[in-house]
């Protein structure tokens, strides 16, 4: 477990300002994963929306379920630049931000 | 299907590789911080490697693409929820658990709930699930290995426990990890060296394949029907048997989603790196590596399913086999033989993670805090962990041993389950819940943990066609239960008063230690301005 840090280096304002930050970039990108993803299983578990073909060989269902793998990298590649932005503005130094 | 002697050289030369890592890591595993979480000391991307290669495990590589053969759209299901539930689990539980937890699941709860109920409620928890996902892994891993190899199920039951044994006894979580990481890549090239290979055959164009698949199973379906013969899932559309299979599916994958974000072996990986950005990248590279490999199971499925002799007919039932036969199809003994020896290294591997977490709880949670009270001799600790890292593999080696003829694919759908049902609603409500108490989460997990095996026990896999319960896969009901039961008692165990203040600067500290890494100290030094709204 990191080191405790004694009371009087915490700084409530900017603990407040860093969580904020993180709430707002999280949230929407859980609701976006959980909402892609569970349409999906709905959609092609209880329905036949996504039976019929895109192209020759190509399914709706089998587009969808390869586009949630470019989502996932996408929601990754948002959330680890924009956290390492909201870090290097709010986080506290010596707590793993800049490390 | 046996393999010759190109299969015994690579299979040895294998194991010397994980003996040497081994060898390497127990000169270094002399604590017990090293022998259960590598004393923090991997990297975000090594980190990464290890734990994509834990998910991507023989069930997944054989199993998930023997599906896909076999059950066309629907197999893929099972490697679509791996990445997603790796991105919830970055987004909520990962850097968190690192910033609260030292070496298992149960000290991220004690960070706000001191008394022993909750920690060894977790720690049980955590203990049976892992115990009933080795057995899992065991059984299945020694049938195949008796496919792969031709030798007795016993034989290779104790060769597996032999050298699991060895990783964990002596090499701890860091021969564990470098040897998942050397498990990965070598699986990684395997796969892709399959994929080209199966593409080459197909004018490098998948579509070209998933137009043959699709023809091969309206023709062989035609002919069923011409026949009246019942007809198999078509390869490029959802398959719905009907209502019941439908919610039993749906059922079965929000398990294994959700689970994910509870298993402590995939969890405790989080706190073998060093802070919480270095989990953040541990959790980015290992769904890259997902997204990477998993979207070509399709391609190695339908693969298996059009180059195999007789098709679909061709693979034995499960279809584990797809892949090997694969092999053996495009590159003959050695390829097969390859094959067959990353499929061997990658259970050796899965099985150590899960018996580090295993020992961990052992001799973290039981041993240290709940026997020893927090005052605990480190040497002793690292005996105690040592032998519950015997114990798990020898309980396990017997149990498996025992199951041989016994239908368990049960196994590892409870275990995630109950991971899903127990612990991740106690871990969501310590982390985010201002009003979790500890009745709250005590109680959320035993009523988790106890409707899924209760609904296990009372449905079809035990009670046969007439079951009370119809489902297989009881997360639909037993993940409500869990959390509802937590909210529930929480909600009528409100603290009041001194209490309501003391839990509340409590959780305020908790969460700037679940952000920052930084414990904010002793939560009566925070005024209530300095309080921050709960989430």
């Amino acid at each position: 477990m990191p080191p405790s840090t004694p009371p009087g280096e915490f700084n409530a304002e900017q603990y407040r300002a860093l969580e904020s930050a993180r709430k707002k970039l999280v949230t929407p990108l859980v609701v976006l994963v959980v909402v892609a993803f569970w349409f999906q299983q709905i959609v092609t578990n209880f329905t036949g929306w996504m039976d019929g073909a895109v192209v020759a060989g190509l399914s709706w269902a089998y587009l969808y379920a390869f586009a949630l793998f470019f989502l996932v990298v996408a929601v990754t590649t948002q959330y680890r630049r924009k956290m390492a932005a909201i870090e290097a503005k709010y986080k506290p130094s010596g707590t793993g931000a800049d490390q | 299907m046996k393999i010759s002697a190109t299969a015994a050289v690579i299979f040895l030369l294998l194991v010397a590789v994980t003996l040497g890592i081994t060898y390497w890591a127990g000169k270094r595993n002399k604590s017990v911080s090293s022998h259960l979480v590598a004393s923090g000391h991997i990297s975000g991307r090594q980190n990464g490697v290890a734990i994509a290669g834990d998910f991507i495990s023989a069930a997944t590589f054989l199993g998930t693409t023997g599906a896909i053969a076999l059950g066309g759209f629907n197999g893929f299901y099972y490697a679509v929820y791996i990445p997603i539930a790796y991105v919830l689990a970055m987004l909520l539980v990962a850097e968190p658990l690192r910033n609260l937890g030292q070496f298992t699941l149960g000290d991220v709860l004690a960070t706000r709930f001191g008394g022993l109920n909750v920690r060894g409620a977790i720690a049980t928890s955590s203990i049976v699930l892992s115990l009933i996902y080795i057995v899992a892994q065991f059984v299945g891993a020694a049938l195949l290995i008796k496919l792969l190899f031709g030798i007795e199920y016993w034989v290779a039951a104790v060769i597996i426990g032999v050298l699991t044994t060895i990783y964990t006894l002596f090499g701890g979580m860091l021969a564990t990890t470098y040897i998942q990481i050397v498990k990965t890549a070598i699986l990684l090239f395997c796969g892709v060296v399959l994929v080209v290979m199966v593409l080459a055959k197909f004018g490098w164009n998948p579509l070209t394949l998933f137009q043959k698949a699709e023809a091969a199973t309206n023709a062989s379906n035609a002919a069923a029907k011409a026949a009246g013969k019942p007809m198999g899932p078509e390869a490029l559309e959802p398959f719905r048997g009907g209502a019941l299979k439908q919610w039993d599916q749906f059922s079965l994958i929000l398990g294994v989603t959700l689970g994910v974000l509870g298993l402590p072996h995939v969890m405790i990986r989080f706190l073998t790196v060093r802070d919480s950005n270095a989990a953040r990248t541990s959790a980015v590279t290992a769904i890259w590596i997902f997204a990477g490999f998993l979207i070509f199971m399709p391609v190695l499925g339908y693969g298996g399913m059009l180059l195999i002799e007789k098709g679909r007919a061709g693979i034995p039932p499960g279809g584990n086999m797809t892949v090997p036969m694969l092999s053996n199809v495009l590159g003959g003994d050695l390829l097969l033989s390859f094959v067959s020896a990353v499929a061997f290294a990658t259970i050796l591997a899965a099985l150590s993670g899960l018996v580090i977490a295993t020992s961990g709880a052992v001799a973290h949670d039981i041993y240290g805090k709940l026997i020893k009270q927090g005052h605990v001799d480190p040497t002793k600790q690292l005996f105690v962990a040592r032998a519950a890292t015997l114990g798990a593999v020898v309980v396990s080696l017997l149990i498996a041993l025992l199951v041989e003829k016994q239908n368990v694919a049960f196994l590892a759908t409870l275990a995630i389950t109950i991971s899903a049902s127990a612990n991740l609603p106690a871990l969501l409500g310590t982390i985010y819940w201002r009003k979790a108490t500890a009745k709250g989460v005590f109680w959320g997990m035993i009523a988790g943990l106890g409707v899924a095996v209760l609904m296990i026990l009372f449905s079809t896999t035990f009670m046969g066609a007439s079951a009370p319960v119809q489902l297989t896969a009881p997360g639909i009901i037993s993940i409500p239960a869990g959390f509802l039961v937590m909210w529930l008692v929480s909600m009528l165990t409100q603290p009041k008063g001194a209490e309501l203040d003391a839990a509340n600067s409590l959780f305020d500290r908790i969460r700037i230690q679940a952000v920052t890494g930084m414990d904010p100290g002793n939560p009566d030094h925070l005024t209530p301005a300095q309080r921050v709204a709960g989430h």
